[in-house]
């Protein structure tokens, strides 16, 4: 595998955890994350030199995201049932509420609008900076930080809705 | 969550922040990093193979025109050749695996390629992968070259690591010298017998 690309496997985790926030579907997103390296390596002369390489591979997944949504003509998430057993808590009552609070959000990341959503998960899924998701998404660092602070303040209301925030 | 958040009680924002770890970590809980490399290398490995075998993404570049009249030379190659094998009384079910060594250790293009070869002197780039992802890779070509086939399934693994013996210099009788072959001068060989077709006559004959 070429250096240029073992260095960006560093961030597997990371790309299939912004896959999952954009599609909601764990399955879909692992493929979708080898997807993504797959189309990386097939330009590895384009990636750039740096940190602005691990920007340009989330700008890679987040296409790669948006055209699997476009091709299935979802436009909204279709909300994957997430594979809790791994997780299963000895507490049924924990266990209600975790699964609870997992639906809570992936309906609430599903009302927000693409853009407000594609920087919130690129900031809390991808843990990118925000001159990584300005470089990502090629827009303005002032358009990075409104549209983060509304995606965080509409989703919390609509957490709020759902009863899981106070 | 990461960052300020104006009009959020800091108590607020704290279970938000729980809410969407707890979330991560539901989807990271069956996400192996090691699992999904080893496929990831598989895949580059079949992607760049089936890039030198199948025009079919080149044709993506040509235009449309081009791209029919290449498709339907390549159907009557295929139909042609689907006919005399189909003829051929010789034609076996099974295929032995030391016929592969032999009928490759006597093919033209095979005969004709030095393992020394320059990197990057064929096909313009390397392939640096281990033993394993080649045996995978000629599985993989096995497979294409058998999904249009009607025969009997034979066994793919036993046909790679035939196949790989030869490609390593090995006689037709002998097990393939790992340790001593150099995996880039081997799949520098895999490149120029899958670009130039000699697999698949190499199957034909065998048939």
């Amino acid at each position: 595998m070429p250096q240029s690309l073992d260095k960006l496997l560093g961030h597997s985790r990371t790309v299939f955890l912004v896959c999952f926030g954009l599609t909601r579907n764990r399955a879909d997103a692992e493929d979708l994350a080898q997807e993504t390296y797959l189309r990386a390596c097939r330009q590895l002369d384009r990636i750039p030199g740096g940190e602005a390489s691990k920007a340009w591979l989330f700008r890679v997944a987040r296409n790669v995201c948006l055209d699997h949504l476009r091709r299935r003509r979802l436009g909204i998430f279709s909300y994957g049932k997430l594979a809790d057993q791994a997780l299963a808590a000895s507490d049924p009552h924990e266990d209600l509420v975790r699964r609870e609070r997992n639906a809570a959000i992936a309906r609430a990341l599903g009302r927000l609008p693409r853009r407000l959503r594609e920087v919130l998960v690129l900031r809390e899924y991808g843990e990118l900076s925000y001159e990584q998701i300005a470089q990502a998404l090629r827009i303005e660092l002032g358009t990075v930080m409104s549209r983060l602070h509304r995606a965080r303040r509409k989703l919390a209301e609509a957490v709020v809705k759902s009863g899981e925030l106070r | 969550m990461s960052g300020n958040n104006d009009h959020l009680s800091a108590e607020s924002a704290r279970e938000l922040q729980e809410i969407i770890e707890c979330d991560k970590s539901a989807a990271m809980s069956e996400f192996d990093a090691t699992v999904f490399e080893q496929q990831l290398r598989r895949r580059i490995t079949a992607d760049r193979l089936s890039r030198h075998i199948l025009p079919g993404r080149r044709l993506q570049h040509v235009s449309r025109a081009s791209g029919l009249v290449a498709a339907a030379i390549v159907v009557g190659v295929i139909v042609v050749v689907a006919l005399v094998v189909r003829v051929d009384p010789s034609r076996g079910r099974r295929t032995d695996p030391k016929l592969i060594a032999r009928v490759l250790a006597g093919c033209e293009f095979f005969g004709s390629i030095p393992l020394d070869r320059q990197p990057g002197s064929v096909a313009g780039e390397s392939h640096r992968t281990s033993a394993h992802d080649l045996e995978w890779s000629i599985q993989a070509l096995l497979y294409r070259a058998r999904r249009s086939s009607d025969g009997d399934a034979p066994d793919k693994g036993g046909l790679a690591r035939a196949i790989l013996a030869a490609l390593a210099g090995a006689p037709p009788e002998a097990s393939a010298p790992w340790p001593r072959v150099d995996p880039d001068a081997l799949a520098r060989r895999i490149a120029i017998l899958s670009k130039k077709g000699a697999f698949l006559r190499a199957l034909g004959n065998m048939q």
